[in-house]
């Protein structure tokens, strides 16, 4: 059975923050990926990640799940209301 | 005066009624890119005698023998694009594109080839494998971006007409800061073959820039390949948003955009009319992250091991972002696009037109694109999208138009209607133009100003 205690147990947070800090995710992603980057491009991508996870955060919290899907959307045309 | 000088539609008749020679407009085009292009960087490579050929080919169109510039996203049958870029991620290859098709059979004279923001990659246009372009009202000012060259070169008056792409608001920022009427047509209306991203973006149209809505009318209908019919805007309903998003605005914009609906209004005997729509930064990621993610099929890990060197380490950086972004942004960006479509469709049954400003500030120096708003200050790349994402994503139409200056720079007002009423836009900017007078269309940036005085 599932004890939501463990994971104190373990050693992780019971509550995980969100983190847009890109040390935490960029070394790691480009490593994954077997990418490098130099010091300059480290910043650029440093300095979008900053920029952008927050709001792919806030992206994440929006419920779409309620917005029935548009199969096959024509873009040139307006979708149908529902 | 110049037949320079004249308007696209102006030319157009000159030429038709034998009152203007085109070899002799197409010689003046090129020697006013040899001597005002310099300080633009506007203009990144002419081909006087394939000019030449298509003028003596030309046939009676609508453009007959009218000089015009096309963006860098465009192949020419002697010159691949360059995406304004070292290397580009899709392909590149020397061909006929539906533009330059569009131009060549309506009669029209390529006379150059317009600078572009590097990979098409930001709103400011100050950063190119060519060196920045300049805008004309002011040199150290960013001329906006993607389709930098094609505004500097219409606003400083190198040529009437130029072509450029808007796949996030790549038409509507540069004409804002240039003082440019800008059409982003609805999504698939003009012409998209031979660009690398046909088929596979969901957000890129080909527009056109120019000084007023009559010659954007002209020269778009020969890129939607139909006439985009004048009517009379009469009654309209102008929808505007009050949120803290669309409120977040310079001080001198919003007193000139207010202003600027409600002269609409008036001219149009319509209404103004409070409307709610909720998520516009959503919309606005949303539709950054689809047309950032549409091209990454060609992108890989391989791929970004080699890039060539020449690229700047901006682009190299944001490349390699990219791939890291995750799908699961991407599914989301999809339903929002869904979520803002069918809000747009319900919000179109009230209003007509939805206007806000174009961008929230005037241009920002070159060397430092920054913007301060209200919040604070922000990237003028941040700020800018929050305006011009939501027609890329929705696929409708929308159109920038010169309404005011503010420390001497253009400022522009942001009209989208529903899919397939690009006319009711143009409508609305010519009513717009007469309740002004004109006063905005017709103001000169010193650059022009300076070199008509002096003959140039």
């Amino acid at each position: 059975m599932h004890d939501p205690g463990q994971s104190g147990a373990v050693g992780l947070p019971r509550q995980m923050e969100a983190s847009n800090r890109a040390d935490d995710f960029i070394p790691a992603g480009l490593a994954s990926l077997g990418i490098e980057a130099d010091e300059v491009e480290l910043a650029v991508i440093g300095a979008a990640h900053e920029l952008f996870w927050p709001a792919i955060l806030d992206l994440y919290e929006l419920d779409t799940g309620a917005v029935a899907p548009e199969p096959l959307p024509d873009l040139s045309r307006a979708p149908a209301i529902s | 005066m110049s037949a320079l000088d004249l308007s696209l539609h102006e030319q157009a008749a000159a030429i038709a009624s034998g009152e203007t020679d085109p070899a002799a407009l197409l010689e003046a085009a090129l020697t006013r890119i040899e001597h005002r292009n310099p300080a633009l960087n506007a203009v990144v490579a002419t081909f006087p005698e394939r000019s030449r050929e298509m003028l003596a080919a030309a046939p009676a169109g609508p453009l007959r023998g009218v000089p015009v510039v096309i963006k860098d996203e465009w192949p020419l049958p002697w010159r691949a694009q360059r995406f304004g870029a070292a290397e580009m991620i899709g392909p590149a290859a020397a061909g006929e594109s539906g533009p330059y098709r569009a131009l060549r059979d309506a009669g029209a004279v390529l006379v150059g080839v317009g600078n572009m923001h590097e990979l098409g990659a930001s709103s400011t246009g100050n950063l190119s494998v060519y060196g920045a372009a300049h805008n004309p009202w002011d040199l150290e000012r960013c001329p906006g971006g993607s389709s930098s060259g094609p505004a500097a070169a219409v606003a400083a008056r190198l040529v009437a007409g130029a072509v450029g792409a808007d796949g996030v608001g790549s038409i509507r920022f540069p004409a804002a800061y240039c003082g440019l009427t800008g059409l982003k047509p609805t999504f698939g209306r003009a012409a998209m073959d031979g660009h690398h991203m046909a088929g596979i973006s969901t957000t890129i149209v080909a527009g056109p820039l120019c000084a007023d809505a009559a010659d954007a009318r002209l020269l778009g209908s020969v890129l939607c390949g139909e006439e985009l019919a004048a009517g009379e805007a009469r009654g309209l309903r102008i929808g505007v948003v009050r949120d803290a998003v669309a409120e977040d605005v310079a001080p001198a914009v919003a007193t000139a955009c207010a202003a600027a609906i409600e002269a609409l209004r008036e001219q149009s005997g319509g209404e103004v009319l409070e409307i709610e729509l909720p998520d516009l930064d959503a919309a606005a990621l949303a539709a950054v992250l689809i047309a950032n993610t549409e091209g990454l099929a060609g992108l890989s890990p391989s791929r970004l091991r080699r890039l060539d060197p020449e690229l700047s380490p901006i682009a190299r950086g944001l490349l390699k972002y990219r791939l890291l972004l995750p799908a699961a942004a991407g599914i989301k960006a999809q339903r929002v696009r869904t979520l803002m479509r069918r809000r747009l469709a319900a919000l179109f049954e009230q209003v007509d037109v939805i206007a806000w400003p174009t961008v929230p500030a005037v241009a920002p120096p070159l060397a430092a694109p920054l913007v301060e708003l209200p919040s604070g200050t922000l990237t003028a790349d941040q700020a800018n999208v929050r305006g011009a994402g939501l027609a890329n994503l929705a696929g409708i139409p929308a159109i920038s138009v010169p309404v005011g200056s503010s420390e001497g720079l253009p400022i522009g007002l942001q009209l989208q209607a529903a899919w397939g009423r690009d006319e009711l836009l143009l409508d609305a900017a010519e009513a717009l133009e007469r309740a002004t007078a004109r006063r905005w269309v017709e103001a000169l940036p010193p650059l022009a100003r300076e070199a008509e005085t002096a003959g140039a």
